[in-house]
């Protein structure tokens, strides 16, 4: 893009070469048709070279033309011929005029080259600018945008370049070794961390340890730096002073999109507190009430049992007794349900997932739940030849344990209950449903919401069962859905998408081999 | 305490459970001695060579995993962890270092005694002759005849399937995790693919279950493994 100080040896000599050609061109011409051309006729042609040479070969390759054609004309054209010596005092004027000729000429052109020049490289520094923007605007986080700035920065100011961001501990934060990205040495680390705790730029080109072999501009958005661009052996003209203002307002540019980000995950973040923060409070509620009841009546009956033994009969005994396993049974599952919701809510249910027979999962909890279910007929319709499907087997016989124990909960003694799964266009839709009297109008996402009960409350629940189910779908990647059904009751309906095909068994043996 | 049944080594750092596993157990006979720590517990273990051992996940100086491993290093004593909802990964763990089975907090004294019932008769069968018939409910496995019975009906059954039922029923009332199930009825190289283990374990439920929807006969320890049912 530039000419000057590209290559300076060989592309100046070759216009001051270039030059001599075209004034020796204009002479040996102007000598060939001497007989036909005045003397201001040469003056004319001389002219036009030192026009030529102006446009074509920049400024002091005009000058030197402009001589060599003063030279030249006085040398073949102004008698004595053949002389430097000069009969006129008139040809002193010409040649002077020739000369000046050239020198304003070729300072005007140069002038206008040089403006055009910027210009191209104003447009060029908006192209960067726009296309860095442009980028920018989509990133989810600020290392995505650390990485990206990085990119546009080699491309624009040559070599390699990195962004470090300021980490939690206010120091920049290093990327590891094998990551992707510029490799930085312990002093080019040294020097990005003088640029954040003074807030200058430093390194090559800023006068400021103009010695090292990185240019570091703090990323500074206005509040304290959010971290530093490193430029690792930049081409030679991104430090001559006029680049350096685009530099800047590259890094400054950066430095808005990475506070932009960075005030978007404090508020998110800010969010996610004051959740976690009225979950506590719930939490603590929940636990007050629905925990010391079943121990009030744990304690009561115990501290009677020890007390107060030889005042009651056999059969008040057995009363206390079955009241204290019951109600240590009931904080038992209370106790189950907080730690759930807790890991669920916290993030902190890390999926063991595992191909598994649907039949397998849902067998394990209706064994579990053989206590609650007796006397009610549980209808289970899974699809013949269901494939395996990707499951954490703990997690889903949670999630059909609390199904149906909602169910029995809601529902009147001895009404049936169904649970179908098939498969639909690779998505498993498993159905629990009942024949209780529903769920009002209204309320089928309100009961999936955490602390929400049912109005036939002291059936035991905090109102977490519900919540925790839809925590277990969401972490597999589906949905679950409440409804009420045709003719009565409410049904439950979950969708999981399974995005890869099973695995295949060893085939089963042929033979069926008498045993 | 009569000294009369087996000595049970209780190794638990909480004095209340310790004193509820003590009086269970007095009540039934059996003698009790009782550790607080892993240090104890490997002290005690040595001295008093229990015949069984009760032994709590984690303890204060360290973790129920490894003492099992280093108890497997001399003695094939019986061991039960005590573990808590959840930790699936706790029991099996333990199980593959060496432990016979396990409890989960909380626990009835029902399901302790059984526990302990099945642990002890396992142990005591090991060191005589597996026994030629195991029944359980329905079921009549005939080892020497290699004969599978429901309800005096009989099954038929590939021979891998009459492995993993005769596995089963060679530990019934014992848990056996995947890994080792896979490993002595699919072989050593097998043992990460517990998606083979659970098709033919649903194939087998189809064929020796009543109502294979609601298994009662081979009974499934989520994210553990399984276990038949004792008669």
């Amino acid at each position: 893009m530039t000419i000057s100080g590209a290559q300076p040896g060989t592309a100046a000599l070759a216009a001051y070469a270039w030059s001599t050609l075209l004034v020796l061109g204009i002479t040996a011409s102007a000598l060939l048709g001497r007989n036909v051309f005045h003397l201001p006729d040469v003056v004319m042609l001389y002219l036009l070279a030192i026009l030529v040479a102006s446009f074509r070969f920049g400024r002091g390759p005009a000058i030197f033309a402009s001589a060599l054609c003063v030279a030249s004309y006085d040398f073949f054209f102004v008698p004595p011929f053949h002389t430097f010596s000069v009969e006129h005092t008139r040809h002193m004027l010409t040649f002077a005029m020739m000369f000046g000729l050239g020198l304003g000429v070729s300072g005007l052109t140069a002038r206008l080259r040089r403006q055009e020049r910027d210009a191209r490289v104003r447009e060029g520094h908006t192209a960067t600018l726009y296309a860095l923007s442009k980028e920018l605007l989509g990133v989810p986080d600020r290392g995505r945008a650390g990485d990206i700035a990085a990119r546009h920065a080699a491309a624009a100011f040559g070599g390699a370049a990195a962004v470090l961001l300021r980490g939690e501990d206010g120091e920049l934060s290093v990327p590891e070794p094998g990551e992707a990205g510029a490799h930085l040495e312990p002093e080019d680390l040294a020097v990005a961390r003088w640029a954040l705790h003074h807030g200058r730029p430093v390194g090559a080109g800023t006068g400021i340890l103009s010695d090292a072999p990185v240019t570091c501009l703090p990323l500074d958005a206005g509040v304290a730096p959010l971290g530093v661009l490193v430029l690792l052996r930049p081409s030679a003209e991104v430090i001559d002073v006029a680049r350096r203002g685009f530099l800047e307002v590259f890094a400054r540019q950066v430095a808005f999109a990475i506070e932009r980000l960075r005030l978007g995950e404090e508020a998110r973040a800010a969010t996610q507190r004051a959740r976690s923060e009225q979950m506590r409070s719930s939490l603590l509620s929940a636990v007050s009430h629905d925990l010391r009841t079943p121990l009030a009546t744990i304690t009561g009956a115990g501290t009677a049992l020890r007390d107060e033994r030889e005042r009651l009969g056999p059969g008040q005994r057995e009363e206390l007794i079955d009241t204290i396993c019951t109600e240590a049974e009931r904080m038992e599952r209370l106790v189950g349900n907080i730690l759930d919701m807790v890991r669920i809510e916290s993030g902190g249910m890390a999926l063991r997932r595992d191909w598994v027979p649907l039949e397998e999962v849902l067998g394990s909890a209706l064994v579990r739940l053989d206590a609650q279910l007796q006397g009610r007929e549980v209808r289970t319709n899974l699809t013949e030849g269901l494939p395996l499907v990707p499951i954490d087997p703990v997690l889903f016989e949670q999630l059909f344990i609390n199904l149906i124990d909602n169910a029995v909960k809601y529902t009147p003694a001895g009404t049936p209950l169904a649970i179908q799964a098939r498969l639909s266009d690779d998505i498993l839709e498993i159905e629990v449903a009942d024949r209780g009297p529903g769920i009002p109008g209204g309320q089928e996402e309100r009961i999936f919401e955490k602390f929400q009960r049912g109005a036939q409350t002291g059936s035991g629940g905090v109102g977490l069962g519900l919540p925790i189910c839809r925590g277990i779908v969401e972490a597999h990647g589906g949905t679950i859905l409440a409804a009420n059904r045709e003719g009565g009751g409410a049904v439950f309906r979950i969708r999981l998408p399974l995005r890869e095909p099973p695995p295949t068994t060893r085939p089963a043996e042929p033979e069926e081999v008498r045993l | 305490m009569s000294a009369a049944g087996p000595l049970v080594l209780i190794v638990e750092d909480d004095p209340q459970l310790r004193r509820f596993l003590r009086t269970a157990l007095g009540a039934q006979d059996y003698r009790v001695i009782e550790a607080e720590t892993v240090r104890e517990a490997l002290i005690a273990a040595t001295t008093h060579n229990p015949e069984l051992i009760l032994l709590d996940i984690g303890l204060p100086d360290g973790d129920g995993i490894d003492l099992t491993r280093r108890i497997r290093e001399w003695s094939r004593v019986p061991v039960i962890v005590i573990s808590a909802r959840g930790r699936e990964d706790d029991k099996v763990a333990a199980l593959d270092a060496g432990a016979d089975d396990y409890l989960t907090k909380p626990f009835g004294v029902n399901e302790l005694l059984a526990r302990i019932r099945v642990s002890l008769r396992h142990a005591a069968a090991s060191s005589s002759t597996d026994a030629p018939v195991v029944e359980s409910g329905p079921l009549r496995l005939d080892f020497a005849r290699r004969e599978v019975r429901i309800a005096g009906v009989e099954v038929r059954l590939t021979p891998l399937e009459y492995r993993l039922l005769a596995l089963l029923a060679q530990n019934a009332g014992k848990v056996l995790t995947h890994r080792q199930i896979l490993k002595e009825v699919w072989g050593p190289g097998a043992v990460s693919e517990t998606h083979y283990l659970r098709v033919f374990m649903a194939q087998l439920r189809r064929k020796i279950e009543p109502d294979p929807a609601r298994p009662r006969l081979l009974l499934t320890e989520p994210g553990v493994g399984y276990r038949m049912r004792e008669s």
